[in-house]
């Protein structure tokens, strides 16, 4: 047995060849197939958590389900525009993940980088936020008197005023408790908006319109910024006292 | 496939030269299979790369056989006169395995110079891994018996 | 092969981490040696394009580091990095994959053989907090490796192994060094002794010495 041990580490050069001479050239310009920007995206919409499709998913059912049930359905836009916040905590936390969780560094160096994996998610989750939010509009539109500009604006506020909140704290705070307190402030928002709507039950007054549409702007604006704000973060590192030098 | 692109080239050029016995016309396979290998659409989705390699290689090979059915091509380098190295025992060695058949050579190149696993040889030779190890061990029983006369 | 560092400059405010650098890189490890402090970092950050210069360029054979190619060709090892809490070693390798631009079956392959090298084959599907700093630095190495790049960036790789994984690497950095540009951080003197074939030796964000180690330890430059 000793002898085949043997034998065999002979063997393992008893085969060898003379040295090729063109093998680098040849190995550094050699095209093989590499991932295209499609299969990069692709790749992307898996990497999203299924939190995001589920908590969408449930909320748009929920609707429809609790609408088809109910018997004085324009009540029950409150109790979505409360819900709706919560949307928007997990989306926004989906697309900051990388800042969160402090893979920016690693991001930013590869070949498709932070900058661009958040454009990514921005777009696939802007897209189906906006798919599930016109749905639901669209689910009351079918059951009460309210036109859709005023439905946008009595259930998107809430949403919006939970995404600056949430931005704002993204982006100026770096802790690893984030997102417990991005988690409170839509636990917040929700309270709040349903507080204010038993307190008073004629919020959603024609006459407030101005109100409305006032805070709506305002929020889309300031969100806007923040988001704007997000991605220029992921540009670069930024430095902070932290950065080892 | 990229630190080892620069191992399977070795790999597959001295499959080649063992094949060829020609180290220009090895390496002008050995591009020739990567170059083949890569340019196939499917490759994104193959399940084993490896084997399919060495059939593309093996395929080449054959196809040079047919083109230039001259024997001349194995006078060219002899076993041993390159710049690879022949200390006594080695060569000793060397000469045994060039006596045996050519299919017993093969499969030791490919499970000990170029380290395939037993599947792996199955896949490209296209027998069964019993017939492998079956193989494996007469071209073991061969080299002993050869081995043993010359100690002689 | 030539990475172009040319007058990099880092400025915040009123301190310059990174004063006016030239150096050009070829095939090599190189050995960045200098105090906690003097710039290693913020450096290999600005090759990495991680971070943006106040002003001056780096070029990787006429790439410039802003360029999309310029970064499939670099693989790089921060002194720090998180991950996503759910992720396995194997999730992460194969995530760094794709953001590196390989295909499904190539990152796996890959996956398979790094994990081989740094020796992590066995923890490879664990999550990764239950890893030790070892083993997290020894992943990191990997994912630095996924794309085979031309330039491998690794800062303080050597923190946190332990002596039989340091002389590992040492071995494969050697190994690694002799087809590209590997430029490695530390304040450890040991680290680079025997793989390093230049030491950069850097002070107040200036390469106050370039050379052999023995040149510099003969030299009495003080750290």
């Amino acid at each position: 047995m000793g002898y085949r041990y043997h034998l065999k580490k002979e063997l393992k050069s008893a085969f060898d060849a003379p040295t090729p001479r063109r093998k680098d050239q040849f190995i550094n310009q050699l095209n093989y197939p590499k991932a295209s920007r499609l299969d990069f995206i692709k790749s992307q919409i898996g990497y999203i958590r299924k939190r995001v499709w589920i908590t969408s998913l449930l909320l748009f059912i929920g609707t429809l389900l609790a609408l088809y049930f109910s018997k004085a359905p324009a009540s029950l836009i409150w109790v979505v525009s409360s819900v709706l916040p919560f949307i928007s905590l997990v989306t926004i936390n989906e697309i900051a993940r990388s800042t969160t969780y402090h893979m920016e560094e690693l991001e930013m160096s590869c070949k498709y980088n932070l900058l661009e994996v958040s454009i990514i998610r921005l777009g696939i989750l802007g897209i189906t936020n906006l798919a599930v939010l016109f749905g639901i509009i669209f689910l009351f539109l079918g059951k009460t008197d309210f036109g859709f500009v005023r439905l946008g604006l009595y259930l998107l506020t809430p949403y919006l005023l939970n995404c600056y909140g949430t931005l704002f704290v993204i982006n100026r705070l770096n802790s690893r408790d984030t997102m417990y307190i991005c988690g409170g402030i839509s636990a917040l928002i929700s309270s709040l908006n349903t507080f204010l709507t038993i307190q008073n039950k004629e919020i959603y007054r024609e006459s407030d319109r101005l109100l409305w549409v006032t805070l709506f702007l305002v929020l889309t604006v300031l969100s806007a910024k923040e988001i704007v704000r997000l991605f220029k973060r992921m540009e670069e590192l930024q430095w902070n006292s932290s950065l080892t030098v | 496939m990229s630190l080892s692109l620069n191992d399977q080239y070795d790999k597959i050029y001295k499959y080649c030269y063992f094949k060829v016995k020609n180290k220009e016309i090895a390496e002008d396979l050995t591009q020739e299979t990567f170059l083949k290998y890569f340019n196939q659409t499917s490759y994104i989705n193959r399940g084993k790369p490896l084997a399919y390699l060495y059939t593309i290689a093996k395929n080449l090979c054959i196809d040079f056989y047919r083109k230039c059915n001259k024997v001349e091509g194995f006078n060219d380098e002899m076993i041993g006169n390159d710049d690879v190295s022949a200390f006594e025992t080695n060569f000793a060695i060397k000469q045994a395995v060039s006596t045996l058949p050519v299919e017993l050579q093969e499969i030791l190149l490919l499970r000990f110079a170029n380290e395939l696993s037993v599947n792996e040889i199955a896949n490209i030779m296209k027998i069964s891994r019993f017939t492998v190890y079956r193989k494996l061990n007469k071209a073991f029983d061969l080299l002993k018996t050869i081995l043993r006369e010359e100690d002689f | 092969m030539e990475l172009v560092i040319d007058r990099l400059t880092k400025q915040y405010k009123n301190k310059i981490a990174v004063d006016r650098i030239s150096l050009t890189l070829k095939e090599g490890v190189y050995g960045l040696l200098g105090a906690n402090g003097s710039g290693k970092t913020t450096l290999m950050r600005m090759i990495c394009g991680i971070l943006k210069p106040t002003s001056g360029e780096v070029k990787f054979n006429g790439i410039d580091v802003s360029e999309e190619k310029y970064r499939d060709s670099l693989g790089y090892l921060p002194q720090e990095f998180g991950y996503y809490p759910e992720f396995s070693a194997y999730d992460f390798l194969l995530y760094m994959a794709s953001l590196k631009g390989l295909t499904k079956h190539q990152a796996k392959d890959k996956a398979k053989e790094l994990f081989e090298l740094v020796s992590l084959s066995d923890v490879a599907h664990k999550k990764i907090k239950t890893f030790s700093g070892g083993m997290k630095q020894r992943l990191g190495i990997a994912q630095a490796l996924l794309n085979n790049p031309k330039i491998l960036i690794l800062d303080e790789p050597t923190a946190g192994l332990d002596p039989n994984e340091r002389i590992r690497f040492r071995n494969l950095i050697s190994r690694l060094g002799k087809d590209r540009i590997v430029l490695l951080s530390t304040h450890i003197v040991s680290d680079v002794e025997y793989i390093a074939s230049t030491i950069l030796l850097m002070k107040n964000g200036q390469i106050i010495h370039k050379g052999h180690l023995k040149e510099i330890i003969g030299a009495g430059v003080s750290i």
